[in-house]
């Protein structure tokens, strides 16, 4: 990877929590680059400390050691504004019931652009109507979010996320509620929006095999290792298999998915 | 405009119309005593009804978006009976403490803006801890039954004059303002709503969740103050000059809502100040019976439009929106 071509790099990061002056140490050792225009899951078991782990990228968690920079600079040196130009996030809890239509919530977006009672300008319009577009939500713009399906949903939040046009989209896993073929609708979604905009696209999940065919790269989390890779290294080295007790579910190398142990 | 002139028009004296737009436009009425009522009394009326009209829905406004819970308002929340909290201490606990106030609806203003103020922060830090926005509700309820038995108690030990005055004044009354405070209430009130509007973007953040806004930029903290100050101002000043007036902090953002079917505090702000003062007129031309000499209580009145629009908003609680 050339080095203009990185949007976040970590090195030897430690995430967890402090309590108290009482260190939690989730996981350590964490180094990985993140480039334009790749989409990237990060996969593990329930509890490992994925949303740790982005909550950290996202600069809300302090890491507990190492360093985050985006675009070659600490994390902590940028101010709120600034950080919400260069990284937007997408979270799993839903948006609260409200009034407003798909295409204000893409507007949103442009919060840290608009002036201070957030009138939107020419170019942020375009932009909401590119993004719009981009998404195939053109027929739903005047649509309220209350009247949505849950995968309609998770279009618009990936739009207002597109709308405040970072070079870093971070999402929390934003396939949890729906069915496997929107699962797969979104992700393609997420892919082909990472390869034409050029965008860093980081989201966890917990659909490995959908993961997979799909990603770039993964990040693998497990209780004493991060490993990121193309998928079908992670294949190879085995990883996957590392991820769960072997008691119940076994990694299929050959499918690419879980089989019940019987 | 309509409202307001109707207000106007009606009370314990019968004016008509004509003389009305008369005196309003400076010109002489066929009777002094009518220009007397009209500029000292029915006048300064209706510009507090709008006063608080706008203040309470405004408050109303921006509880319901800074909790993202479409039940919150000054009322629920304990604000109100902070206010009522400051006021009885004011009124009655000063004569237990042996001392009295100069400037009474200065220090009555204070009063009720400080216990306002001070349950808000109480309950802010309170829901710093807990996710469940219900629970904050609860608390809000559990801080007005708190002020209100610190209220009973005090009352026990009031004498019967200090007692009347605070009954009267929990009762509500947009009338007997002098020029002079209304003036005072209008620079408060415009205080709280200048502070509104320059919450108006973060606020539209704050649709989406508290995440969601800080991702954006948003400075949570600073919005979080702003609206917790405009809104013990707001909700302060009219439980101090206007007594605690119920279910217009709560209705009126949703009856706004409902009309304009929109969230943009760009649109709602305005609106909701709009239709909130329309509504405490109205409320008040009927508070005034039309045809009688009675004047009821204001409060009575807000609480029946009120509490069947809350009721109605319970039944088809699937469709409450913020």
């Amino acid at each position: 990877m050339e080095a203009n071509e990185i949007t976040m790099k970590a090195t030897n990061l430690s995430i967890g929590y402090l309590h108290k002056k009482e260190k939690t140490t989730l996981a350590k050792n964490i180094n990985f680059q993140l480039a334009k225009g790749n989409l990237i899951a990060l996969v593990g078991p329930n509890g490992i400390g994925k949303s740790t782990l982005l909550k950290t990228i996202c600069g809300t968690l302090k890491p507990l050691q190492g360093t985050i920079n985006i675009q070659q600079k600490s994390i902590h040196t940028y101010d709120a504004t600034a950080l919400s130009k260069v990284l937007s996030i997408v979270f799993t809890e839903s948006i609260p019931p409200s009034n407003l239509t798909v295409a204000e919530i893409i507007a949103l977006g442009r919060q840290p652009y608009t002036n201070w009672i957030g009138t939107l300008s020419t170019a942020d319009k375009a932009k909401v109507k590119e993004v719009l577009q981009l998404l195939r939500l053109e027929s739903l713009a005047t649509r309220k979010c209350t009247e949505l399906s849950d995968g309609q949903l998770q279009k618009v939040l990936l739009g207002r996320a597109l709308a405040q046009d970072t070079d870093i989209i971070v999402l929390d896993e934003p396939t949890t509620h729906l069915d496997v073929y929107h699962k797969a609708y979104i992700m393609k979604l997420l892919k082909e929006v990472a390869h034409t905009t050029q965008k860093t696209i980081l989201f966890s999940t917990h659909e490995v095999t959908l993961a997979i065919q799909l990603c770039d790269q993964m990040m693998v989390l497990t209780a004493d290792d991060f490993v990121i890779d193309q998928p079908c290294n992670l294949i190879t080295e085995g990883s996957f298999a590392k991820l769960f007790p072997e008691d119940l579910i076994v990694f299929d190398a050959a499918t690419g998915s879980f089989k019940v142990n019987t | 405009m309509a409202a307001l002139l109707v207000n106007i028009s009606l009370g314990s004296v019968k004016i008509p119309l004509s003389d009305i737009g008369h005196i309003l436009l400076g010109q002489d009425a066929s009777k002094k005593t009518w220009e007397h009522i009209i500029i000292h009394y029915r006048l300064p009326k209706a510009i507090t009804a709008i006063l608080v009209g706008f203040g309470l829905s405004i408050s109303g406004l921006l509880m319901q978006t800074l909790f993202r819970n479409p039940l919150a308002g000054p009322f629920v929340l304990g604000i109100s009976s902070g206010a009522s909290l400051g006021v009885a201490l004011l009124v009655m606990g000063s004569s237990l403490i042996g001392f009295s106030f100069l400037n009474a609806t200065v220090s009555l203003a204070i009063a009720a803006s400080l216990g306002s103020f001070l349950v808000l922060v109480a309950i802010l830090i309170a829901a710093r801890n807990i996710r469940d926005t219900m629970a904050i509700l609860i608390i809000g309820l559990m801080f007005g039954s708190i002020t209100a038995a610190v209220v009973n108690i005090l009352s026990f030990f009031a004498s019967m004059e200090k007692l009347q005055q605070y009954v009267f004044w929990s009762l509500g009354s947009l009338g007997d303002l002098s020029w002079t405070q209304v003036s005072l209430f209008a620079l408060i009130i415009l205080m709280g709503l200048l502070m509104a509007v320059f919450c108006i973007k973060g606020l539209n953040a704050l649709l989406l969740g508290e995440q969601y806004a800080k991702s954006m930029g948003v400075a949570i903290k600073n919005i979080r103050l702003l609206v917790m100050l405009a809104t013990s101002l707001l909700a302060g000043s009219i439980t101090a000059f206007a007594g605690p007036i119920a279910f217009i902090g709560l209705a009126v953002p949703h009856i706004t809502r409902l009309i304009f079917k929109s969230a943009d505090h760009r649109i709602l702000i305005p609106a909701t100040a709009l239709v909130g003062a329309i509504i405490v007129l109205c409320c008040d031309s009927i508070a005034q019976l039309p045809g009688s000499e009675l004047t009821l209580p204001i409060n009575a009145i807000t609480s029946i439009v009120g509490a069947p629009v809350v009721i109605w908003l319970l039944m088809r609680k699937r469709k409450i929106v913020l």
